[in-house]
């Protein structure tokens, strides 16, 4: 008996906890009850790299089962104890589920979520009116640059959207704005495809459609706000005469020249009726010292003033900013929301005239098939029937998503299956994409709960040494109750509970196996000071980057060993520049600086790539610039000095001279080459197959050309159109064991780890408001009548509006999305984990940035011991922070990388290869001049193949439906053909009375074949019958000679032969 | 090494000693037939008759006296029946798709002689089973049951549409037959089904039959080959190996284990099923690399291993996916001296067939405006890009392409084009509907043809196409006359069709290195094998089993499912093994399109289950090392021919420069020297496109003129240059023409034609508009003032003196200023500004100097102008006055266009007067010049990436 269980298990995961491990071994377990239960299970993960890992870990791990069954083994264990069997049985168990699962492999279910999305899509797509092909669009942005560009050609036609976008321009350049519109169209119009827009889609397209809705809403704002301005005005006056009763300037209040109160002279501009006050300012001055300095002068006039109302009056002014700040916040994406009405329209349009789906689409449609399906109807579609998800980094999962699979999941609970989500709050980095954390955090157990749900913490760290451990658990106990009470004080939120609760089980164990090892770690964090001196604190930071990888090599890490985790690619290549040339201007140094950075991954970025691109453009167009480009790259890549001769078409050095003339001269040849083709000669002539670094490069870009044919016309303007899109996307791949410095994203770096981890620019923003970021806020007017959702960008200019609650929400997540990937960086490390960051006085300071709040985190003493105390390792005099030793030195050996065994030198196909020239000559084609020669070839190809009258009938419609030849000629072919029959000679060739060989000609020794077009076999004689076209000629008869011969001898049969000549319809015999 | 189709020749030889005239050998595939009679030859020691070998088609084809439409027509046909009989039929673009899906099914149901009726009825209650449906077996009916059970009691909406179109289809399929029955065609399932439902009277005079190779049957196949077996005695040779036949986990085998238990097929198994694979030691290699095109490098490193004394026709290379072809073909060594090629040439990859379907998307963009026909520029520019119209009217498309980029038409008419004649006239001139759509393609290929004549291979193409067009044109016209067919649907029922055509190779099959697609090895035996691509969804293929059938109930009804697809590709896998000595298995770790690959089931199972060694399972892993060439940072030094240039900005006295340099140059100059080399002595051109979009500068430009029209022009009406305050209200009415006619200026267009404005263009123009108003505005407000001089009617030069390394020099500087104009005692020079920019700057010396982020270049411009006028003016006496007029700041209410110069944490102060500065202006300008014209300092690059990144040049720096 197999012991019943939870069917729902949550597994929460922290970093190095072996999660891929578990899910591996929670997916054995339920395949190995019986040799086809794995068809009955999905694992979905986030990416496709994932999906291929955890595929590979599985087999690895089942296999191994086949051989060895290790108890001691935490996989093992389980897996015997939930099985109920022994170490035999499991072995047999094992190898019958490998044979099954290897010979079914296509049931082998392991995918992305956004695959099986599609799977079921496709299985809907006539229900959900799809078309029955259609291509998945992955490239949103160009799509949505596709629809701005449409949206601008409507404005030729429709009057009432020219005179709307006219109105925004101006409404900008009169906000002091450039006028274009079109990237701010744009901008928000990437809002179409997400998440938080959609939900509301029905709502918003709802308003739009009426276009008085739009109008109430714009006549509203323009009221509010000349209603604002009046009143500010008004307050304007009544102060100024308040001051000039009193004999008084602004400039006598308290402040002086900076004084708060000359903001009322800027009162109640129509553009901007109030003006922007900092927090300080933002506050009322109820008081007679909020307004009087004590050495003034003028001290009892001012007092005088501020009874008679101007106390007041600041506060009246107070009041109208909230209103004000609400209007102005739906101001801003005003017009852009007003034509997303069109912008919708133009998308289904441009979907429906390019027959794609856009990736961002399947969860809506995904969404509407399994809430309009019971699950067993769709399993019926899709032809697979699931009972197991397995659900791996279910932080990351959307909302849609997550509407998308819970009838599926409930479906399978209710049957009592085993169900599992893997993941980890702490590591959710991806809501912007729309990843929603509160669903882990706490929506599934709320929704699901009635089932019975198994939580269960991966709480032990398999990845680091015991003080990384120690310090990550340390520092993210304390790092959200840090954040949270900066987001108090600093911001009055006051519901950041989700802070901690994110973070509750932080606490990871040590993994015994570390604990046993001699070096334990360790964490180091400098905190520069940049003093006086002039230098900014970027080159502070980036001179020291040289020194630490010194030191780590003295150590004996490996350059592949070290990565810099970075926030941005920018970042990153400073630290790549740095490197580089501190390695160029030490030549003789016995350390290594080769850096692999995601910039210098790219393949544009490799001088053979950018001649070939400079040259396939100079072919392209001939433009002078393209052919100045190409040669400067070409000698680049062959090293050679960049003087101005290089560019000087009168003068060119001799590499280029000595070539120059044949290139041109090859231009039309290449032109008139496949893009592959072209591509591959061209790289060819300029020797780059054979010679130099950067093959990678070459290869890749290569690739990419055979991509591009493979995928869409593939002529030279198009792939240039297309570079120029891709360019910035398309890299080479690091080969494993590559020994250099990485340097990535923290994004990029999730689910990597590293020996060492660098981190130079800890002190991040925690709130970018750069970014931009948009939220879908449900907005009423009541007096109106109105309702709707509308755009708002979040930033500090909401504090008060009507639209506070919302940024407050944001500003939460945001705080949350920074700790998230601190944490994510911090526990990449495997052995050192070494920062560095701005010092900065903790007391005075702001507190909006990272670096500053570890930085007050490291000065804390534990309050309770609970804590490790992390104070006891900050040197404040040294502004240092050091937790562990440094390991012992010692040589890492690398694995020597063997050279790749690969031809490189290329040459032509044409070499070795012909295209057959069709006997089908274009000329006889051509305006229905079926010349003779084709003709005759035609009727010759029917009747050589046909063995009787109807036979012949059968090959003419063939070659018709081939598209040899069109309804005329075919009428034409076939009078010949009965015009042949009206020969009785003719027609007995082809009569049922004989016995006929058509095509089956004669085998001689020497290998050879003789194929007569036709054997007429009669009881007492054979004939050999020979078409022809065109001209009689003299050995067409020795030819039929030597076939009577043979014929004759094979049937031993008197053998007669003859010649039909096709064209003139004669025949003649042979003798 | 036996191989298989040897064997079958030298068994049939031997029975057949008198000769083989009298046997039929029917094969899976052409190919197979080729290699037969090879090995026949090869084994005759006399003349000696060949068979009739065929394949197992055209004996079907044969026996049914007819062959099968082509898809096209059939899907028209499928189509008539459909809007018959369905409510709410798509329209045939919309359909075409459905269609061919319908159109496979319907051919699966005959092949596998399923009862359509009873497959497409809803079986919702066991009671439909009762009767009638003793044919299907428990788990049949189970499984439809299955499917049938998971409509819900209420139907939902989509399980509503499914069986909306469900119930139809049973009747569409029998008026469909029914149909083409009538007009004498048929799909080749139903060839099939025909045959064998009238195998009772099937008369053969074929003599003696084998079957060579099979391995999977469809029913009818399946019964036809039993009709022989028991009528006629076939002779059946199977080619196998009891690797797969008896572990019965072995796909491979699936339906070979059937049919050695079939009662008609099983005796003609021969025993013992050999033994090979797992016996015979074979070599297995395995190989991955990280792209997939580096597979045709490691084929041929592989390859080049050839030992001269090898024939080369005992190795394969297998081509799951063909993109891989060509890079192969250019990879292979030299000691492969001769190859076959199975695969085609692709037509569609050639630039001729590149030509035409630009051709044809020209007529997607096109459309009519007031009787005319106009293309929409890109589609055009496209075209004219084009070798084969450069080839012969390299003039024309030079004219029409500087003609479309420096009017900026957004679309280009009909009666432009075609006045050039030749290939201009074919390709653009109108054409209506789908037949003169048809028409057109042909004598453009015919155009083509002309031109191509020498070349063969382009002539080849063009043969094939013309070939295609035909027969597309005689399917299509017809329909037309019964539906109007969209143009657009046309286009892309072309462009799919011509994608698939593709071009054979001549050669002879039999000689030299073979290469070939998966299906086409059945039955052919190598020493040596290389497979690429031995990635899942290439080998095998991936699940491509399209169907509107549901999978339960196709397995109900025995229609083929994945299993079987999966059977028969690892059949094809595993036949490759049977004899083979040496195996290279070869695959990627990079998808398509940046996808992860995934190794293929084959990988896994041969190292899993056939027992090699550890050393044969490593894989040998093939990288290339990522080294990036070093790019050496530009440092042009100046060498003679470049201070000959610069030399032209110079006079001594007795020659005038004839080139000023101007306020642009030294900003480019400062901002970057090389930038200042490429621009000013290299002279790199920049490129011209068309744009849609009005950006910065054109909008610009079109400020500048618009002014300078109004003010030149009420100069020219009022006689006089002073301008006053009630002047105003009279000029706003100038401004819409003046902006309408610097737009006309700007792209060139006649002042007759009517101006048609693209969408943003049209935005520009009213922003432009209040843009003016709000000028004269300002203008309004600070009037009196009298016009000295507007933009190009005068230049202001100045002979400046240097000194570099010691020597005297004079520079020419020189410049447009937009306006100068004396307002209020003094002279203003005014700039016009479409940007952000500022009038603020720290100071002098920062307006030139590099290293500052955001120097102040508006500042520097307008006063260099102070600099221009004053030399220009020696006599001027009245104070020079900057000032910028700039959009973003035009709509402040407290507006100054007047420069202020502010130190940090000090009050600004106005310039009031050129003068004030001019020492200092002249002083560091002069360093500025003297560096430049210092023959020791070269240009080199900025350090400032940011500068580069809107940089006309950072393709030559590569930044
Ligand atoms: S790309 Fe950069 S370095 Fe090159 S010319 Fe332009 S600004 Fe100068």
């Amino acid at each position: 008996m197999q012991p019943t269980l939870t069917p729902f298990i949550i597994y929460k995961s922290s970093a190095g906890s072996g999660k891929t491990y578990t899910l591996t071994m929670e997916y054995l377990k339920l395949a190995l009850r019986q040799p086809g239960a794995f068809r009955q299970i999905l694992a979905v993960t986030f990416t496709n790299k994932a999906t291929t890992e955890m595929k590979e870990r599985i087999l690895k791990e089942l296999t191994r089962l086949t051989r060895e069954v290790n108890p001691q083994e935490k996989m093992d264990a389980e897996i015997l104890s939930f099985l109920q069997v022994d170490a035999v049985q499991l072995k047999a168990l094992a190898k019958s589920t490998l044979t099954s699962l290897l010979h079914d492999y296509g049931s082998f279910s392991i995918s992305t979520i956004d695959s099986f999305f599609q799977r079921v899509i496709r299985a809907f797509a006539r229900e959900i009116d799809l078309q029955a092909r259609f291509d998945v669009e992955m490239d949103q942005e160009g799509v949505l640059s596709r629809l701005v560009d449409r949206l601008l050609v409507r404005v030729m036609e429709d009057e009432h959207l020219h005179r709307w976008l006219v109105s925004y321009a101006i409404d900008r350049i009169r906000e002091g704005k450039t006028w274009d519109i079109k990237s701010a169209i744009g901008n928000l119009g990437r809002e179409l495809f997400q998440e938080s827009f959609k939900t509301h889609k029905l709502e918003i397209r709802e308003f739009l459609k009426e276009r008085e809705n739009l109008d109430g809403l714009k006549q509203y704002l323009q009221r509010q706000k000349s209603n604002i301005a009046q009143q500010a005005g008004e307050i304007k006056t009544k102060s100024n005469a308040i001051r000039e009763r009193h004999g008084l300037d602004w400039t006598d209040f308290k402040g002086g020249t900076r004084t708060f109160s000359k903001y009322f002279d800027l009162l109640g501009d129509p553009r901007e009726p109030l003006p922007k006050l900092t927090a300080a300012q933002l506050t009322p001055k109820d008081e007679v010292v909020d307004w009087v300095t004590k050495s003034s002068k003028k001290k009892e006039q001012v007092e005088e003033a501020f009874r008679e109302g101007l106390g007041e009056l600041w506060g009246q002014l107070l009041s109208l900013y909230p209103p004000y700040k609400t209007i102005e916040a739906i101001r801003k994406n005003f017009y852009v929301y007003g034509v997303f009405r069109q912008l919708l329209e133009a998308l289904e349009e441009l979907k429906e005239d390019e027959n794609i789906m856009l990736i961002s689409d399947a969860n809506d449609f995904l969404k509407s098939i399994t809430a309009n399906n019971d699950a067993p109807f769709i399993y019926e579609k899709v032809g697979n029937r699931f009972k197991h998800f397995l659900i791996d980094e279910f932080q990351d999962t959307s909302g849609f998503q997550w509407a998308s699979f819970r009838p599926l999941l409930v479906n399978a609970l209710a049957q009592g299956n085993v169900n599992l989500l893997v993941g980890d709050v702490k590591q959710s980095i991806y809501r912007w994409r729309g990843g929603e954390l509160r669903l882990l955090l706490e929506t599934v157990e709320s929704e699901l709960g009635h089932f019975g749900i198994d939580v269960k913490p991966l709480d032990t760290n398999f990845r680091s040494l015991p003080k990384v451990v120690n310090f990550n658990n340390t520092l993210f106990s304390l790092l959200p109750k840090q954040l949270s009470a900066v987001l108090q004080d600093s911001h009055g939120v006051s519901n950041t509970d989700i802070l901690e609760s994110a973070y509750k089980e932080v606490t990871q164990k040590i993994y015994a196996k570390k604990e046993a090892l001699d070096f334990h770690g360790k964490v180091k964090l400098e905190f520069l000071d940049a003093g006086d001196e002039e230098q900014s604190m970027s080159e502070l930071i980036l001179d020291r980057i040289p020194e630490m990888v010194i030191q780590l090599q003295e150590m004996g890490y490996r350059p592949r060993d070290i990565a810099f985790l970075v926030r941005k690619n920018q970042e990153g290549q400073q630290v790549a520049d740095t490197l580089l040339s501190y390695g160029l201007s030490n030549p003789n140094s016995p350390h290594s600086f080769d850096v692999l950075s995601e910039e210098a991954l790219l393949i544009r970025k490799a001088e053979k790539v950018k001649c070939l691109v400079a040259a396939m453009k100079y072919l392209k167009d001939g433009n002078p610039s393209h052919q100045q480009s190409l040669w400067l790259h070409y000698a680049q890549v062959m090293g050679k000095e960049i003087t101005h001769r290089v560019f000087d078409k009168e003068n060119y050095p001799d590499f280029i001279s000595q070539r120059i003339a044949e290139f041109e001269n090859k231009k039309l040849h290449w032109l008139k080459l496949p893009l592959v083709e072209m591509v591959n000669e061209l790289a060819d002539w300029f020797s780059f197959h054979d010679q130099g670094k950067e093959k990678a490069y070459l290869a890749a870009f290569k690739e990419a050309v055979m991509d591009f044919s493979s995928k869409f016309r593939a002529d030279l303007t198009g792939f240039l159109k297309w570079w120029e899109e891709k360019q910035d996307k398309l890299t080479v791949r690091i080969p494993e064991g590559h020994d250099a410095i990485r340097i990535l994203t923290i994004h990029k770096s999730k689910g990597l780890q590293f020996k060492v981890v660098l981190m130079p620019f800890l002190d991040w923003k925690i709130v970018d408001h750069s970014k931009g970021t948009v939220v879908w806020t449900p907005f009423t007017l009541e007096e109106e009548q109105l309702s709707s959702v509308v755009p708002i960008n979040m930033g500090p200019d909401l504090m008060d509006s009507l639209f506070e609650p919302v940024y407050q929400e944001e500003l939460i997540m945001a705080y949350l999305d920074t700790i998230n990937m601190a944490y994510v960086a911090f526990t990449r490390a495997e052995e050192v984990f070494w920062g560095l960051s701005p010092w900065k006085d903790t007391s005075k300071h702001s507190m909006g940035n990272l670096g500053i709040n570890i930085l007050k985190v490291l000065e804390t003493e534990s309050l309770n011991g609970e804590e490790m105390s992390l104070s006891e390792f900050l040197d404040e005099e040294k502004k240092v922070f050091e937790y562990g030793e440094w390991p012992a030195i010692k040589n890492r050996e690398m694995g020597v990388l063997l050279p790749p065994r690969l031809r490189w030198s290329q040459q032509s196909w044409q070499k070795k290869l012909k295209v057959k020239t069709s006997s089908l000559s274009f000329d006889d084609q051509v305006e229905g001049r079926v010349e003779k020669l084709w003709f005759g070839q035609l009727v010759h190809s029917i009747l050589e193949r046909a063995r009787n009258e109807h036979e012949v009938k059968v090959k003419l419609e063939e070659l018709y439906f081939e598209g040899v030849f069109q309804e005329p000629e075919k009428n034409r072919i076939e009078s010949q053909i009965s015009k042949l029959f009206s020969l009785p000679v003719f027609a007995n060739w082809f009569s049922t009375e004989a016995k006929i060989l058509t095509e089956q000609g004669i085998m001689l020794p020497d290998g050879s074949q003789k194929r007569p077009d036709r054997v007429v076999i009669y009881r007492d004689h054979a004939e050999v019958v020979d078409f022809k076209t065109g001209l009689e000629h003299r050995s067409h008869q020795g030819q039929v000679k030597d076939y009577m011969q043979l014929v004759k001898t094979l049937l031993k049969l008197p053998t007669e032969g003859f010649i039909c000549y096709l064209d003139t319809i004669t025949i003649k015999e042979v003798t | 090494m036996d191989r298989f189709l040897r064997q079958t020749a030298a068994s049939l030889l031997a029975t057949h000693k008198g000769g083989l005239q009298e046997l039929t050998v029917v094969l899976p595939n052409r190919r197979a037939g080729v290699f037969f009679v090879k090995e026949l030859s090869s084994l005759v020691n006399e003349p000696t008759w060949m068979p009739r070998v065929i394949t197992i088609e055209d004996l079907f084809y044969d026996l049914g006296s007819q062959v099968p439409a082509d898809k096209l027509t059939l899907i028209f046909e499928l189509h008539q029946v459909y809007v018959q009989l369905i409510k709410d039929p798509e329209p045939l673009d919309r359909f075409y798709f459905w269609g061919e899906l319908m159109l496979k099914d319907f051919n699966d149901i005959d092949q596998f002689r399923v009862d359509a009726s009873k497959l497409y009825s809803r079986l919702a209650e066991i009671k439909a089973f009762e009767k009638d449906w003793s044919f299907l077996t428990p788990e049949q009916v189970t499984l439809i049951q299955t499917f049938w059970s998971s409509f819900s009691q209420r139907e939902t909406e989509h399980q509503e549409r499914f069986l909306r179109f469900w119930d139809k289809l049973s009747l569409v399929y029998e008026r469909f037959k029914a149909r083409l029955v009538s007009i004498g065609m048929a799909y080749s399932g139903m060839i099939y089904r025909k045959v064998v439902d009238d195998l009772d009277g099937l008369k053969w005079d074929g003599g003696k039959i084998a079957f060579v190779g099979f391995n999977a049957f469809t029913v009818c196949e399946e019964a036809l080959v039993k009709f022989f077996i028991r009528e006629h005695h076939a002779l059946l040779f199977w080619d196998i190996d009891s690797y797969y036949v008896e572990d019965v986990q072995q796909e491979a085998g699936f339906f070979i284990r059937d049919y050695m238990k079939d009662k008609v097929l099983g005796p003609t198994f021969q025993h013992p099923i050999p033994e090979r694979i797992g016996t015979k030691r074979t070599k297995i290699k395995t190989y991955t690399t990280p792209l997939r095109i580096n597979q045709a490098n490691i084929v041929g490193k592989i390859l080049e291993g050839n030992k001269e004394t090898e024939a080369l026709e005992d190795t394969v290379v297998i081509l799951p996916n063909e993109n891989l072809l060509f890079p192969l073909l250019g990879h292979l060594p030299d000691q492969v001296s001769a190859v076959n090629v199975t695969m085609g040439y692709p037509i569609k990859n050639t630039p001729v067939y590149t030509f035409l379907e630009a051709v044809l998307e020209l007529q997607r963009f096109r459309k009519a405006e007031d009787k005319n026909v106009v293309y929409y520029h890109k589609a055009v520019i496209d075209v004219l890009g084009s070798v084969y119209m450069q080839a012969n009217q390299k003039r024309h498309c030079e004219e029409a392409l500087s003609y479309i980029t420096s009017t900026n038409v957004i679309y280009v008419s009909e009666t432009y084009l075609t006045k050039f004649g030749g290939l201009f006239a074919l390709v653009f001139e109108n054409i209506t509907g789908v037949a003169g759509l048809l028409e057109r393609m042909g004598k453009i290929m015919n155009a083509l043809y002309e031109q191509a004549s020498e070349n063969i291979l382009e002539s080849t193409y063009l043969g094939q196409c013309y070939k295609q067009l035909n027969r597309f044109r005689e399917l299509l016209l017809p329909q037309q006359g019964k539906e109007a067919l969209p143009l657009d649907f046309v286009i892309r029922l072309f462009k799919q069709i011509y994608r698939e055509l593709k071009l054979p190779f001549e050669g002879e099959p039999l000689l030299g290195l073979q290469i070939m697609g998966v299906l086409e090895s059945r039955n052919l035996d190598f020493r040596r094998v290389i497979i690429c691509d031995m990635n899942e969804g290439s080998f095998p293929p991936s699940n491509s089993l399209n169907s509107l059938v549901p999978y339960n109930l196709r397995k109900a009804f025995g229609l083929p499912v994945q299993e079987q697809n999966d059977a028969i590709y690892a059949y094809t896998f595993y036949r490759l093994l049977h004899q083979s000595e040496e195996v290279h298995l070869i695959y990627t770790t990079a998808g398509e399109q940046g996808r992860v690959g995934e190794k293929s089931r084959y990988i896994i199972q041969v190292k899993e289950e056939m027992g090699i060694s550890e050393e044969e399972k490593a894989e040998e892993v093939v990288f290339i090392p990522v080294d990036l060439g070093e790019t050496k940072a530009i440092r042009i030094a100046k060498d003679g021919a470049i201070l000959q240039v610069l030399d032209q900005y110079l006079g001594d006295g007795s020659k005038q420069s004839d080139r000023a340099l101007s306020p642009s140059a030294i900003n480019t100059y400062l901002d970057c020297r090389l930038r200042f080399y490429y621009k000013y002595i290299a002279k790199v051109e920049e490129e011209k496109t068309v744009s849609e979009d009005v950006d910065p500068a054109v909008f610009g430009n079109l400020a500048h003129a618009a002014l300078e029209f109004l003010y030149v022009g009420f100069m020219e009406r009022k006689k006089r240059r002073v301008v006053h305050a009630e002047d105003f209200s009279g000029l706003k009415d100038y401004v819409y023409p003046a902006i309408e006619m610097a737009i006309r200026q700007y792209y060139f267009m006649e002042e007759d034609k009517e101006l048609k404005l693209g969408g943003h263009l049209a935005i520009a123009r009213d922003v432009l508009q209040k843009y003016l108003l709000q000028i004269l505005e300002i203008d309004r407000q600070t009037a009196p003032f009298e016009i000295v001089s507007l933009e190009k009617s005068k230049r202001y030069n100045a002979n400046f003196e240097i000194f570099p390394s010691g020597n005297a020099k004079s520079v020419l500087l020189g410049g447009i200023i937009d306006r100068v104009d004396l307002h209020r005692g003094s002279i203003r020079l005014i700039d016009y500004k479409s940007g952000g920019d500022k009038k603020v700057f720290p100071g002098v010396r920062q307006l030139f100097d590099r290293d500052i982020k955001n120097r102040n270049k508006a500042a520097m411009q307008t006063l260099f102008y102070g600099l221009l006028y004053q030399y220009s003016h020696p006599e001027n006496e009245l104070p020079l006055k900057p000032a910028i007029f700039n959009l973003k700041e035009l709509f402040n209410p407290n507006f100054s266009p007047y420069l202020e110069k502010k130190e940090s944490r000090k009050d600004g102060v106005l310039v009031e007067d050129y003068s004030d500065y001019s020492l200092e202006v002249e002083e560091v300008l002069r360093e500025v010049l003297e560096e430049l014209f210092d023959t020791k300092v070269p240009f080199d690059q900025t350090d400032d990436l940011e500068r580069c990144k809107w940089c006309a040049y950072k393709e030559l720096c590569g930044r």
